[in-house]
């Protein structure tokens, strides 16, 4: 599967034995297919430009996680202000009441 | 065999099983990969794992998904550039509002859940203190609060999808 003209004929030793994602799977298909290379080497290249790259692309991430999270945590700081406030009010109108001997 | 070591056999069971069932389920909507890389890239692919702390399928995962960017030598040059200036403080913001996003949530959670009781139990204490002042006459953001808005707090903090 995947061999072709182009394989090395090198002598393998390790078994990366993985389960991706769909879409890194035909990511993955499309690279062989592309680079004409067999898939051992192919992943090696893979494996080397990800540990190559691995920060940048941690950074990118990390700045799309970023994005994703600032609108979630300002929906939940709101709601978490409010509700505390409702919450305060009633402590201190049962503190009043209380105070005020009203029935 | 004794009752302990029974015991200590079925649990060990019983362990696996859930492992093996986390394991299934990871595993579901995943393409298998099962290729052979030589001595030298694997040799260095674990000193990375084991330098970064990655676990072995998931960070072998990650570096397959990072090693097919579509980024080009451009974007990944303005990238390092970016990344010097700001990885250091966009890290330590995204941790911090990652744990406060966390703990506002679980706190709306358990006031979400009491939230119909603590609406009824504000109107009742405003109506006994408006016949003897008016201190607190003030309108307040949830007096108009009906079913329709517990109902949304519910679903997003108790029932999310």
């Amino acid at each position: 599967m995947f061999k072709t003209d182009n394989s090395r004929n090198r002598e393998y030793e390790k078994i990366i034995d993985v389960y991706v994602d769909e879409t890194i799977y035909h990511k993955f298909i499309s690279y062989l297919i592309k680079n004409k290379m067999d898939e051992g080497d192919t992943l090696s290249k893979i494996l080397e430009n990800g540990m190559k790259n691995y920060w940048l692309i941690y950074y990118k991430n990390l700045k799309s996680n970023l994005k994703c999270i600032e609108p979630l945590y300002e929906e939940c700081k709101r709601d978490n202000e409010i509700l505390k406030s409702l919450e305060r009010q009633n402590n201190l109108l049962k503190e009043y009441i209380e105070k005020m001997g009203v029935t | 065999m004794n009752i302990f070591s029974r015991f200590k056999k079925k649990n060990e069971g019983r362990k696996k099983d859930i492992l093996s069932i986390l394991e299934e389920s990871r595993r579901e909507n995943k393409r298998h990969l099962k290729i052979p890389i030589s001595e030298g890239i694997a040799r260095e692919l674990h000193d990375f794992l084991k330098e970064k702390g990655l676990n072995k399928t998931e960070g072998i995962e990650k570096l397959i998904e990072y090693g097919l960017t579509d980024e080009s030598e451009e974007e990944l040059e303005l990238l390092r550039v970016e990344k010097e200036a700001q990885m250091s403080q966009l890290g330590r913001r995204y941790s911090v509002m990652r744990f406060k996003t966390y703990e506002y949530f679980f706190e709306n959670k358990n006031l979400s859940i009491k939230l119909n009781l603590m609406l009824k139990e504000n109107r009742s204490l405003k109506t006994r203190l408006e016949k003897v002042t008016d201190r607190f006459n003030n309108v307040d953001e949830w007096d108009s609060w009906g079913e329709d808005k517990i109902d949304d707090f519910l679903k997003r903090y108790v029932f999310p999808k």
